[in-house]
């Protein structure tokens, strides 16, 4: 069944699927802080400033579940 | 980085299945709902479906917001997509959703100045970018959605810029799982929670499903190993004679959700009294709009949107099919007259809508073998 399926599949930062839908959401690891935003890295190594208000307070280090551009929840190790 | 390599293991997978298959009961049908369409998408982009027992059925929710979307509010930004003054924004997804007059990516060729945004927060970057135009935003999507559009409000207040507005159809997902628990078309056994959307109100508001209607719920991830080891949880409750709510989905999921969001979003939003959901009619309470609060950024009250509604096209049965009476491939015109290519109905627009999953995973031919099949 999962063979082929890479190891990010469609949960990048640059993946093309349905944002609307809850399924992208997309673990990322914080990088950098500053202010509201995070630069954050994907699986595959896609970065984005990503706005953690929601998450707050956040860490460099940490992963955060993200979706349109905001982290919604963090990811427990 | 892990979180998802892990949770595709074929090996561990069917370890998984076989322990779902020791628990089926050959005599009885188990009917389960997965409510969210990024669930409908990893069933079948993996395969789910091939490693469960006949016996066990998964019925696709109302989960997909482009789907669930009325033709009329697609129209209604159509419209306010049309004006001069306007830059449209939305997700990708939207561009393509039927309205009665086309969508917007036909309007867009036409001349309208429509783009994509990826985020909320890309479309305030191009209000602030274009202080001499209006910006508007077609918000959609479920609480997982929502905590962005409300973020990017509270910014735009923080910021005050005024031309930008926000054209919301939140929707929210307990009131159109109640309504179908509340219809006498479906019987089902139990429900796969939606992950993502519970990262945001927690578990909490799934407890009516055993306490009201005797229906356990699991919470789940999107990873095939998340979908099948719910699916096992399920399973040991029916045998167990459990009910319950469980999160399978722990790495992420917070029994109490996310509050800093939920905060967030009752700061911005309110619930309509009523909103109208494709295939499902009218439910109470299941919308957001702004709040009064951020009534200056309500596109609805900027351009005086008429609340118009528009039928379905009489072949479409995006109804049944959202309801779960029905399996894409049943569907009249399914491959025919709407493809993902073409869609007549919503449900083939979203890569996430059932009829759109069915066809691009290259279901429908053996799905109808195996309805016919099970009589």
């Amino acid at each position: 069944m999962m063979e082929g399926a890479g190891p990010a599949g469609y949960c990048t930062l640059d993946h093309d699927g349905c944002v609307t839908c809850s399924d992208a959401g997309i673990p990322v690891r914080v990088l950098s802080v500053r202010g509201d935003d995070a630069l954050c890295e994907d699986s595959v190594g896609n970065r984005a400033q990503i706005a953690v208000e929601l998450v707050a307070p956040v860490r460099s280090g940490e992963v955060l579940l993200t979706h349109g551009g905001v982290a919604i929840g963090k990811v427990a190790g | 980085m892990k979180y998802v390599s892990e949770f595709r293991d074929a090996e561990l997978a069917r370890a998984v299945a076989s322990e779902i298959a020791s628990l089926t009961d050959p005599d009885r049908h188990y009917k389960l709902m997965e409510v969210c369409g990024g669930h409908t998408h990893t069933i079948y982009r993996h395969g789910i479906k091939d490693l469960l027992p006949d016996q066990v059925e998964l019925v696709h929710g109302p989960g997909c917001p482009v789907c669930v979307l009325p033709m009329g509010r697609v129209d209604e930004g159509i419209a306010i997509a049309e004006r001069p003054e306007v830059i449209f924004t939305c997700f990708g997804d939207m561009m393509r959703v039927p309205g009665s007059r086309g969508n917007l990516l036909e309007v867009k060729a036409e001349g309208a100045d429509i783009r994509m945004v990826y985020s909320p927060l890309d479309a305030l970057r191009i209000a602030r970018e274009n202080p001499d135009r209006e910006v508007v935003f077609y918000a959609i999507g479920f609480e997982t959605t929502a905590p962005s559009t409300a973020l990017t409000l509270l910014r735009a207040k923080k910021e005050g810029i005024e031309n930008f507005s926000v054209f919301c159809n939140h929707v929210t997902i307990v009131p159109p799982v109640r309504a179908l628990l509340d219809s006498p078309d479906l019987r089902l056994d139990a429900f796969i929670g939606p992950g993502h959307v519970s990262t945001v109100i927690g578990c909490r508001p799934y407890e009516f499903m055993p306490e009201d209607y005797g229906k356990p719920c699991v919470v789940a991830g999107f990873e095939p190993l998340d979908l099948l080891q719910s699916i096992l949880m399920l399973m040991r409750q029916l045998d167990e004679g459990r009910c319950e709510v469980e999160n399978q989905y722990g790495r992420v999921v917070l029994w109490e959700g996310n509050l800093q969001a939920l905060k967030c979003m009752a700061e911005v939003f309110e619930l309509r009294p009523y909103f109208e959901w494709r295939g499902l009619g009218f439910i109470a309470q299941s919308a957001l709009k702004l709040s009064a609060a951020y009534a200056d950024f309500d596109a609805e009250l900027r351009y005086s949107t008429p609340g118009v509604r528009v039928a379905d096209p009489k072949a479409c049965q995006c109804g049944e099919v959202l309801k779960g009476v029905l399996k894409p491939p049943d569907c009249k015109v399914f491959g025919t007259a709407c493809t993902p290519e073409r869609p007549l109905g919503a449900l083939m627009v979203s890569s996430e809508g059932a009829c759109a999953a069915y066809y691009n995973f290259g279901r429908k031919s053996f799905e109808k073998v195996e309805i016919g099949s099970k009589g």
